[in-house]
């Protein structure tokens, strides 16, 4: 039914372009983990030297050597960068900028060089970066499903290591794990991802799939698990939204269509998102304020002085919760509010002792609604910082 | 033009001067970024420009003229602030990823905008990649009776501009790019030295592509090509679409032939 109603153009482009979404998701949120999202860039960037190389050895505009010559100076590429972290003290972002300018500099010369003498059939190969997302056949559609398939799945097998040296290089290396290799492992998926994908999406597209859907996804959760889910589902998604408002408006091009689209998702995500996102953040202060308010008023309540200025908000709250009443002569606590009042005390007296004697655990634990110390804090920990507290006094 | 040694044009030496120009600022800017661990946002200014540089066009501007180069210049700032508010804390990225979302975006939205003004603008996406440092020692301008690559110029203009700025904010620099919030603590304005280094940073990207304009014999642009680090892929305005990098390139080996050193 489908296939009736949409173009077999379209449905092709979609399937390629979904498939390259969903696996660039996924590879991604590690690589974004890793701090290495822009990884995809320079493997991109880098497979140009690879691609010119190819041409000049064969001789002819051959698809699948093309690929193999990119893929694997798009490797040397990322090994470059894997060996420059590793044995100097450059940092990440200069050795990519590093690998980037290199060899990008080298597939320039190769293709200028290449170009410049007309050689046959060599015309369009400067164009090989853009890619022709409208120009996907059913084949390419399979083998980017096909890669998509493979990368998920290899994703989903290495998860735990690359989780690891995702988030704490040095433990990984001093608990025995190979870092090397596993970074080498990322990477190696980063590389085969994006020269895949070049012919269909272009390498800002690659880039931008594999950046901003696990930006988007890291709003909504803060399992690893989930997050690799979510960004290669986001990808799919702004794959598909992009093809079909191409597809819809005319002269629209496809690619830079679905990297809007992940950019709207990871807006709409950034505001959105519970716990994350800007509105539950902002919501989440403004119960924080009120909730330091009452406690203010309270306390000023239970000292006998008047409510505080500035606490209106709390008093309309604490009177609808019962807390206060309305007496004869101003506003008087109730019973529940003097309870309150006094657990509000403790709490407050007991964060003021563990923040004169355990600052670090205070930063740690410590939030803007004064919980209970002995509900955040481990125990034993607990009755360390009492006992110093107590040798200090 | 007569051989100054053999095989060597004089062409051949204001290219290696003009790249020398233009490099140079480049590293200046670059000791900050990479102090910054901004390594990368020289390469994403360079694309991120794209939007900025069309819009100035479609609004009368003149490629390489100032309305395109303030147009890249508020392009940069807005993919800057795009980098800074994804990399708050809020977000839980860090600031590669963050210069990812930024510098793919602002791209995006600058070939979206080509293509439906294709009427209007004529950009050819293929030399926002590829630039012809080689053609730039062709389009001159006198100098007290002497022929300069404008290129050259500009290059020098800026390495003397960006030098005296940071000649005059060094220490500032420095101590906003290591400790900002010592910076800040001191009563530094942060976020103007920031906004400074960007704008430095925007201005020598995009001068290049202001200046690599070969001589126009009929409207026809280049751009410039700078195969290291930061400051490669500079985006231009070329016409006519799609066929400028083949036909300057045709033209540079016509003129290469007359010249004598041709290889074709």
């Amino acid at each position: 039914v489908i296939a009736a109603l949409v173009p077999y153009n379209t449905l092709v482009v979609a399937a390629a372009v979904a498939a390259v979404g969903l696996a660039a998701g996924m590879v991604g949120a590690l690589a974004v983990l890793r701090r290495r999202a822009l990884a995809g860039d320079a493997a991109a960037h880098g497979s140009l030297a690879g691609v010119a190389t190819a041409f000049l050895a064969t001789g002819r505009r051959d698809l699948g050597w093309l690929l193999v010559g990119g893929l694997v100076t798009a490797l040397a590429t990322l090994a470059a960068l894997v060996a420059i972290r590793r044995w100097t003290r450059t940092r990440d972002d200069a050795a990519m900028a590093l690998v980037l300018g290199v060899s990008f500099g080298a597939g320039v010369a190769l293709v200028t060089g290449i170009t410049a003498r007309g050689l046959p059939d060599s015309a369009g190969l400067e164009q090989f970066l853009l890619g022709h997302t409208a120009g996907v056949t059913a084949g390419d559609a399979a083998l980017l499903a096909s890669c998509a398939l493979g990368a998920a799945a290899l994703v989903a097998l290495g998860l735990k290591e690359l989780t690891l040296v995702a988030f704490d290089e040095a433990f990984a290396a001093a608990a025995g794990w190979p870092v090397g290799l596993v970074d080498l492992g990322l990477v190696g998926l980063i590389a085969v991802m994006v020269v895949v994908g070049l012919p269909a999406a272009g390498a800002v597209l690659v880039t931008a799939l594999l950046v901003i859907p696990p930006v988007a996804a890291r709003q909504w959760t803060d399992r690893v698990g989930t997050m690799v889910l979510l960004a290669g589902l986001l990808g799919t998604l702004s794959a598909l939204v992009g093809v079909v408002g191409s597809a819809l408006v005319p002269r629209l091009p496809t690619g830079p269509v679905v990297v809007l689209a992940a950019a709207a998702l990871a807006a709409v995500s950034a505001v959105a998102a519970p716990g994350r996102g800007w509105w539950s953040r902002r919501a989440a202060a403004r119960r924080a304020l009120v909730a330091w308010h009452e406690g203010d008023l309270l306390a000023s309540l239970a000292r006998g002085d008047g409510p505080p200025a500035g606490a209106d908000g709390a008093l309309r709250r604490a009177l609808a919760d019962g807390l206060v009443a309305r007496g004869a002569g101003g506003f008087a606590l109730t019973a529940a509010g003097t309870a309150r009042a006094a657990d509000l005390a403790r709490r407050r007296e007991a964060w003021a002792r563990i923040l004169a004697t355990a600052p670090d655990d205070a930063r740690a634990f410590l939030t803007v609604d004064l919980p209970d110390p002995a509900a955040v804090i481990d125990g034993a920990r607990l009755a360390e910082i009492r006992a110093a507290a107590e040798r200090c006094r | 033009m007569s051989p100054v040694v053999a095989g060597i044009e004089p062409f051949h030496l204001w290219n290696i001067a003009t790249a020398m120009a233009v490099a140079a600022p480049c590293a200046l800017v670059g000791t900050l970024l990479v102090a910054r661990r901004l390594s990368l946002l020289g390469d994403a200014i360079a694309h991120a420009v794209l939007p900025g540089i069309v819009v100035a066009v479609l609004a009368g501007g003149r490629p390489g003229g100032w309305l395109t180069m303030i147009g890249a210049v508020a392009a940069a700032i807005v993919t800057a602030s795009i980098a800074t508010a994804v990399s708050s804390n809020s977000i839980g990225v860090g600031e590669d990823a963050a210069t990812g979302v930024g510098f793919t975006t602002m791209f995006a939205l600058g070939v979206i905008l080509v293509s439906v003004a294709a009427s209007r603008v004529d950009l050819d996406t293929a030399c926002v990649l590829y630039g012809e440092l080689e053609l730039s020692a062709f389009d001159t301008v006198p100098v007290v009776g002497l022929e300069i690559p404008r290129g050259f110029i500009t290059g020098c203009l800026l390495f003397a501009g960006v030098g005296l700025a940071l000649w005059l904010t060094w220490k500032e620099q420095v101590l906003a790019a290591f400790d900002p919030a010592a910076a800040r603590a001191l009563g530094l304005p942060v976020t103007g030295l920031s906004v400074a280094l960007l704008v430095g940073t925007a201005l020598t990207t995009v001068s290049g592509r202001a200046a690599r304009r070969p001589a126009p014999p009929r409207r026809r642009r280049g751009g410039g090509n700078r195969h290291g680090g930061r400051c490669d892929r500079v985006p231009r305005r070329v016409a006519p679409r799609h066929r400028c990098c083949r036909n300057d390139r045709r033209r540079a080996r016509g003129l290469v032939r007359r010249g004598g050193a041709g290889r074709s």
